[in-house]
């Protein structure tokens, strides 16, 4: 833990802090549909086009089912579009590698995963992708998965609003308005600046390039089928092969990666993720991508203040977020900075920390920075491979996701989780001093706290039962490279990560198999339209009733009271749903790590 | 198998929207 992490750390902070308000008051606008914002000579004429030429109305609004069933099915739509996409690749164009078209499964679970924003990747992008699909397929949805997030977010932020009103706005403005005055203009701006940084923007085809320093590798021998070949006892035979080339990826990363950060998708364009040179060139690139993971979401928490016209609620919701982010980054920065006694063991160098799975370029503080982020937010893009880090340094992101991804969390879902977070504790409050609970002068009652517990439990649900399956049956133990507690990990962490919506792997488990292509996919879905539903009916609920006027008995919803309470519920609901989960995994595995003479 | 792969996001997908038949009712989910 040195100086310079400290310094990044503080400036990380400062430059959080000072873009909230910002984009705050920028989001106000983008998300009232008669918001004025400087791109308007520009963008109106295009958003006006774009409703007559779809037959929408943006003044007439929708209740929370017609906003819900607008979600819904504009989400099955463009899943099925992008299934059809990974199909069909093979025959469609921008394809120079001549990549044939995608299996079945691994079509469904990719297809699910970035309808919903999770980005949970089964493959390599350079070698399944066709450009076409990386750009129609993929990107396309980074941009309105977020924007459908933000979208309902903005809808249970009316909701509680509203004053005894019957509407939460219009899904279709909304969803267009987000991504042409928000993230359109955003990434192409984002876009242009990592292309600066020397990030690769193109159609070319792969390069294949002569190695300066030509090696020989072991590899599986393979027959005239293509098969590899076993020996007697199933192994793979292997044969050394002369290294003399090596093909270099390309394509249009640049525009595809500003929108992975900043809609908190996180899916490479690379397998290796921002860990690749091309997808994160240079320190500052790196700093940039981490901060834009948490852009919007920051901004969201201004948003909520300024629409309930009480700021400090929105800061206390902040300052929640950032407390618990601090939290995280100091706890997993302590553990890689500290490395690994088993390794120190064996006399491998751990004075600078545990290095293994990170790229030095970026190193041990940049590696635990951008892991906390990016898993407090639901992005899952990684700099390092969270396989590698220590059991205290890889729970950090395991729990932030078990948390709900609610420390800023993903654009629209984080702030929509913690508002359940804050119903729910506010319901708390109201048991301990026995008054009925108020929210924003909003009387909480016994449907929001029903709806408000289904999207908390309902995908906890899935999340544990599909990881015993998978525990307790061949299908899910076959694609574990690890036995043990780091096994058990492994797994957690893929339910986790996509019930969660996240899309960060811990490596080691081979997911693409029809049973984790199907579960994994099912899983996303889950996450994502489980939660979404009874957000809108809570909003739907809310903003029906009638606001009372604040009184001396109302519960304060800003200050370190509020504050305190909304972290103590997130932290506690996370800590008793999975601390026996963490147990058998991350928990467990640090104890083996620094006492027992057995090691997995 | 692209018709398996196709009707589980459909069957989903209903399912999602009996959800919202089902919590339009807005009565209590469950007894308290």
């Amino acid at each position: 833990m040195n100086v310079n992490g400290w310094i990044q750390l503080a400036f990380f902070s400062i430059m959080l802090l000072a873009l909230t308000k910002p984009v705050g008051l920028y989001l106000v606008q983008v998300l009232d549909v008669n918001g004025r914002t400087w791109l308007d000579p520009a963008l109106k004429p295009v958003e006006r086009l774009i409703y007559r030429f779809s037959g929408i109305d943006p003044a007439k609004e929708q209740d929370w089912k017609g906003y819900a069933i607008s979600v819904l099915i504009f989400s099955l739509i463009t899943l099925l579009l992008t299934y059809l996409i990974l199909r069909l690749q093979g025959v469609l164009p921008l394809n120079p590698q001549g990549l044939s078209g995608v299996t079945g499964d691994l079509a469904f679970n990719t297809a699910a995963s970035f309808t919903t924003n999770t980005n949970w990747q089964n493959y390599g992008g350079e070698s399944t992708m066709s450009y076409l699909s990386q750009m129609v397929g993929l990107a396309f949805h980074n941009f309105i998965s977020s924007a459908v997030g933000i979208a309902v977010a903005a809808a249970l932020v009316r909701g509680i609003a509203r004053d005894k009103a019957a509407t939460l706005g219009n899904f279709w403005t909304d969803l267009t308005r987000t991504c042409l005055y928000l993230l359109l203009p955003l990434c192409l701006v984002y876009s242009l600046f990592l292309v600066s940084q020397g990030m690769i923007q193109n159609f070319k085809p792969y390069q294949t390039v002569k190695v300066l320093d030509p090696y020989t590798a072991q590899v599986a021998k393979k027959d005239a089928g293509g098969q590899e070949v076993k020996d007697d006892q199933g192994h793979p035979v292997m044969e050394d092969v002369k290294v003399e080339t090596q093909t270099i990826p390309q394509g249009p990363v640049a525009s595809q990666v500003a929108i992975k950060m900043l809609g908190t998708n996180g899916g490479g364009f690379f397998n290796a993720n921002a860990s690749h040179p091309f997808e994160n060139p240079t320190p500052l690139s790196n700093f940039i991508q981490i901060l834009s993971i948490f852009l919007i979401p920051t901004g969201l928490t201004y948003y909520l203040g300024r629409m309930v016209g009480h700021q400090k609620h929105g800061w206390s919701v902040w300052s929640a977020m950032f407390l618990l982010f601090l939290v995280g980054v100091l706890v997993c920065w302590y553990a890689e900075a500290h490395g690994n006694p088993r390794l120190a063991a064996l006399g491998i160098e751990q004075t600078s920390g545990n290095l293994e799975g990170k790229e030095v370029r970026f190193g041990i503080f940049n590696s635990a920075l951008f892991a906390t982020v990016t898993t407090d937010a639901s992005c899952g893009a990684v700099n390092s491979m969270h396989d590698s880090f220590t059991p205290l340094g890889g729970l950090v992101p395991l729990f932030n996701i078990q948390l709900g991804e609610v420390v800023f969390g993903g654009v629209g879902a984080g702030l929509f989780g913690m508002l359940v977070f804050v119903v729910l504790a506010i319901f708390l409050a109201g048991l301990m001093v026995g008054r009925t609970p108020e929210y924003l002068g909003k009387k909480i009652e016994s449907f929001d706290i029903q709806v408000a517990a289904l999207a908390i439990l309902v995908p906890i649900v899935f999340l544990l039962g599909f990881t015993g399956l998978a525990a307790a049956s061949q299908w899910g133990l076959k694609g574990l490279n690890n036995a043990g507690p780091h096994g058990f990990s492994e797994m957690l962490y893929a339910y986790t990560s996509t019930i969660g919506n996240n899309g960060s792997a811990f490596a080691g488990l081979s997911g693409n198999t029809p049973w984790y292509n199907l579960t994994l996919g099912l899983a996303t879905l889950i996450g994502r339209f489980l939660l979404i539903v009874p957000v809108l009916a809570l909003a739907g609920s809310l903003v029906r009733k009638k606001t009372v006027p604040q009184s001396a008995g109302s519960f304060p919803v800003s200050g370190p009271t509020f504050t305190f309470l909304l972290i103590g519920t997130v932290v506690i609901v996370g800590a008793l749903t999975f601390f026996p989960a963490l147990s058998l995994g991350p928990i467990v595995e640090h104890f083996l790590m620094i006492n027992s003479h057995k090691l997995f | 198998m692209d018709v398996v792969w196709i009707a589980i996001p459909l069957i989903f997908f209903a399912a999602c929207l009996a959800y919202v038949g089902f919590l339009a009712k807005e009565g209590k989910i469950w007894k308290t």
